[in-house]
């Protein structure tokens, strides 16, 4: 049977072998053209054209926009839905619907702050995420909300630093409140003359901050421990530190040299005369790099020229110079023998150490004690004074490679003369026989 | 019969001292042919009465005193791979154990540094010197090509020496010599390829230590070779308006000016090392480029170059002078050896001795 009808193929066989591949092919075609729409239909039902129009959020058809923003947020990574701040019934699919049940289409600047403090002032509900509670509280008694309880809707709200849909972490780097785009958020408004006007507030804060040693430091440097505004100013508590309070508030890093300023008669003769404490002599918002210089010229702002307070600062500046320029002194002594290389490591060690001594005398002087500075200061001379003649001394064996170089040229030459002493006698020999 | 006598006559019966003897005749420390039937005392008493062409005079001082300068480098080199440990954790470390602790060994290793620039900076000298006095004329064109040769290759040789202390300096001056010769079309990329791209990775270390004390010292051996080999051909090159060049007996005349030059050489490369020590810089870091890197003084006018035209213009430009260096002999086939018959060349070297030290002086200002 199967050989007739191969027989049957075999008869009518030529125009039938001739479509078959075609058909074949054909089918072929589609089927790649159906795996291929399958695979698309899976990709983009796994990427993020899938999240778009979610069964429960019918906001987003219009709102797509919105939806860009938020998408990236803190919120939208808790689960937390356009109806959660402005209600409407997000699962409608008529825009009257989606309208109803309280829907809240913008917040004014009043309202706005209440909003963000409904859930984050709610500590039951901020209990999972670890967030403390008292933002709003801290808010109210900041400069910004003190006027925003008085009705002043110009002040800084919660969405002026932190956005609207798109609230990144702080942690962040593209968030406008993170560490190092805190001073340019802040600089918004307080760079701006026209949002500053009627504040009373300079313009050039953040410039001066730029310039300042924390502002290089956070700016250029990218160090994290440098401060940004609100290391002085307080975040959501933004305010002028009082006079009374300058220390204190540089003092949460320079905590050695609060404590020499807490023991100093500056302290009480500035709360007194209600002084910017260290801001009288270091600036604020320009803080530059504090130099032994200023014990120089920063005491007469305020004292007499050749008064004993003066004279005191100029002691202290002379400490600081004469440690400062025997640690020079000692470190070119030990670059010098590390180039032959000498083994310098313990020396090192022994520097590193009179530099600390120095380092503990610059907070310490703040207490405006010459004997104190002197004690510590002293410790550092001393102890670079030791490396600088010890590294001499191993620096002396190495000169006397000197002494070695001559003793050999010496003998060199000594070696040519007896060489060309020993050839003319040679010659001599060669001439007297040729003579003979 | 003196007991050296015996001894020479019972070798003698073994081993045949006179095609030992010949060997000095290799790399022209004796001269011409050597009869290997004759016994060595007879043989070596011919070889040392023959007359041969005098390096005892100035200018032919330089010769010899490359290849003496190159032995020199060998030992003191041996010396110093007693202790040297060519891995990027070890490099620094033995250097230092070298420089510091071992038994002379700062004196050695800072005679081979200097002993490296003396050798680049002789044989700079022995290629003005065979320009000036037109060595190079027929039938001496191998001359010039083997010196040009020879300085390419001593200067590879330095710098692939100069990276093996791994210090700071060394790393990014080698760093920087490498920037220049990757501009050179082929050449510099089949030099990356040697040595594994242009950043200096740990292989890189040991491919360097292999060049330099393998390779590259073997080239120069074979060149020096070829070089004594066409001084026997054609002998060496009178000086311009003599004949024929000067000859005096093996010894005493050149045997004794051998040990005095030798013993001048040992004292300026040490006067050298000790006054003028090698600087050196803390363990190699890829990361921090310390201030004022530059590549080594000889690469400098070719940094310069290429720090003042894009690289590959600047790359072209070096490998024609290259070529135009190695070939002068036969574009300059003026018979005259004096330099007032060949106004043009003179003229151009004048112009190319000029611009070395104008690039060298821009290569210097822009290391960074």
């Amino acid at each position: 049977m199967r050989s007739s009808e191969k027989k049957r193929d075999g008869e009518t066989g030529s125009s039938e072998s001739r479509t078959r591949p075609l058909a074949h092919s054909r089918r072929r075609l589609l089927l790649v053209i159906l795996f291929l729409s399958a695979a698309i239909g899976t990709v983009t039902a796994q990427g993020p054209f899938s999240n778009r129009v979610p069964p429960d959020n019918f906001c987003t058809v219009c709102h797509s926009d919105k939806q860009v923003e938020l998408q990236d947020s803190a919120h939208a990574r808790e689960g937390i839905k356009c109806a959660d701040c402005h209600g409407g019934d997000p699962k409608a699919q008529t825009v009257a619907g989606a309208h109803s049940n309280n829907f809240k289409r913008s917040f004014d600047r009043k309202q706005a702050v209440e909003l963000c403090a409904s859930c984050h002032s709610d500590q039951a509900k901020m209990k999972p995420y670890g967030i403390p509670t008292d933002q709003f509280a801290l808010y109210r008694i900041s400069g910004h909300g003190q006027k925003w309880m008085q009705g002043d809707t110009r002040v800084a709200v919660c969405g002026d630093c932190h956005g609207s849909h798109r609230i990144l972490p702080a942690a962040d780097p593209k968030s406008p409140v993170y560490h190092g785009n805190i001073p340019q958020t802040c600089g918004k408004c307080h760079a701006n003359a026209e949002t500053m006007k009627g504040y009373g507030l300079e313009t050039n804060i953040v410039e001066e901050y730029k310039s300042s040693v924390h502002g290089q430091g956070l700016l250029e440097r990218h160090n994290r421990q440098a401060p940004d505004c609100t290391r002085c100013h307080g975040t959501h508590g933004a305010a002028p530190p009082g006079a009374g309070n300058v220390a204190t508030v540089c003092g949460q890093c320079h905590t050695k040299t609060l404590e020499a300023f807490r023991n100093s008669p500056h302290k009480t003769v500035m709360a007194v005369g209600k002084q910017s404490e260290c801001a009288s002599c270091h600036g604020n918002h320009s803080i530059a790099q504090a130099s032994h210089e200023m014990w120089g010229t920063s005491c007469t702002n305020c004292h007499q020229n050749g008064s004993p307070e003066a004279d005191r600062g100029n002691k202290i500046q002379t400490l600081f110079l004469q440690a400062e320029t025997e640690l020079e002194k000692a470190r070119i002594a030990l670059d010098g023998a590390k180039r032959i290389p000498l083994d310098v490591s313990d020396y090192e060690t022994r520097l590193s150490d009179a530099r600390t001594y120095l380092v503990e005398a610059r907070p310490v002087s703040h207490n405006f004690s010459v004997d104190d500075v002197e004690d510590l200061t002293r410790r550092a001379r001393s102890i670079a004074l030791e490396v600088e003649s010890e590294v001499h001394q191993k620096l002396g064996v190495f000169r006397g490679r000197t002494i070695v170089l001559l003793l050999v040229l010496f003998y060199i030459l000594i070696s040519i003369g007896v060489v060309t002493g020993f050839r003319r006698r040679l010659e001599a020999k060669r001439d007297m026989k040729l003579e003979n | 019969m003196s007991t050296s006598r015996r001894l020479v006559g019972w070798l003698e019966e073994r081993l045949n001292l006179t095609e030992i003897f010949s060997f000095f005749t290799t790399f022209g420390l004796s001269y011409g042919e050597i009869d290997l039937n004759k016994p060595l005392a007879q043989a070596s008493r011919e070889a040392f009465t023959r007359e041969l062409p005098t390096y005892t005079r100035g200018p032919y001082i330089l010769g010899v005193l490359t290849f003496l300068v190159f032995i020199f480098q060998g030992i003191t080199g041996l010396l110093l791979a007693f202790y040297y440990q060519p891995s990027p954790t070890a490099a620094y470390e033995s250097t230092v154990l070298i420089i510091r602790d071992a038994n002379f060994g700062w004196y050695i290793h800072q005679m081979h540094y200097w002993g490296s620039n003396t050798l680049i900076a002789l044989l700079a000298l022995r290629l003005v010197r065979f320009f000036v006095h037109g060595v190079y004329k027929k039938p001496r064109e191998l001359f010039w090509v083997f010196g040009v040769t020879l300085f390419f290759l001593a200067t590879q040789q330095a710098l692939t020496g100069s990276l093996l202390p791994w210090d700071q300096r060394s790393y990014w001056s080698v760093t920087r010599g490498l920037e220049v010769i990757t501009t050179l079309p082929a050449i510099g990329s089949i030099l990356s390829f040697l040595v594994g791209g242009i950043e200096l990775l740990s292989g890189t270390l040991l491919r360097f230590y292999v060049l330099h004390v393998i390779f590259i010292p073997l080239a120069m051996v074979f060149f020096f070779y070829l070089h004594f080999a066409t001084v026997r051909k054609v002998g060496l090159s009178p000086l311009p308006g003599e004949k024929q060049a000067e000859a005096k007996p093996l010894y005493p005349d050149h045997l004794f000016q051998l040990v005095i030059l030798s013993l001048l050489l040992f004292g300026a490369i040490l006067t050298l090392g000790t006054l003028l020590p090698a600087s050196f810089s803390g363990k190699a870091d890829p990361f921090t480029s310390p201030p004022g890197t530059r590549p080594p003084w000889y690469l400098l006018p070719a940094y310069g170059l290429v720090e003042l035209l894009p690289h590959s213009i600047a790359g072209v430009i070096l490998l024609l002078v290259a070529l135009g260096l190695l070939t002068l002999p036969f574009i300059e086939r003026a018979p005259y050896q004096e330099l007032k018959k060949r106004p043009i060349f003179t003229g151009i070297a004048v112009v190319f001795c000029l611009l070395i030290l104008v690039l060298t002086f821009i290569g210097y200002r822009r290391g960074y």
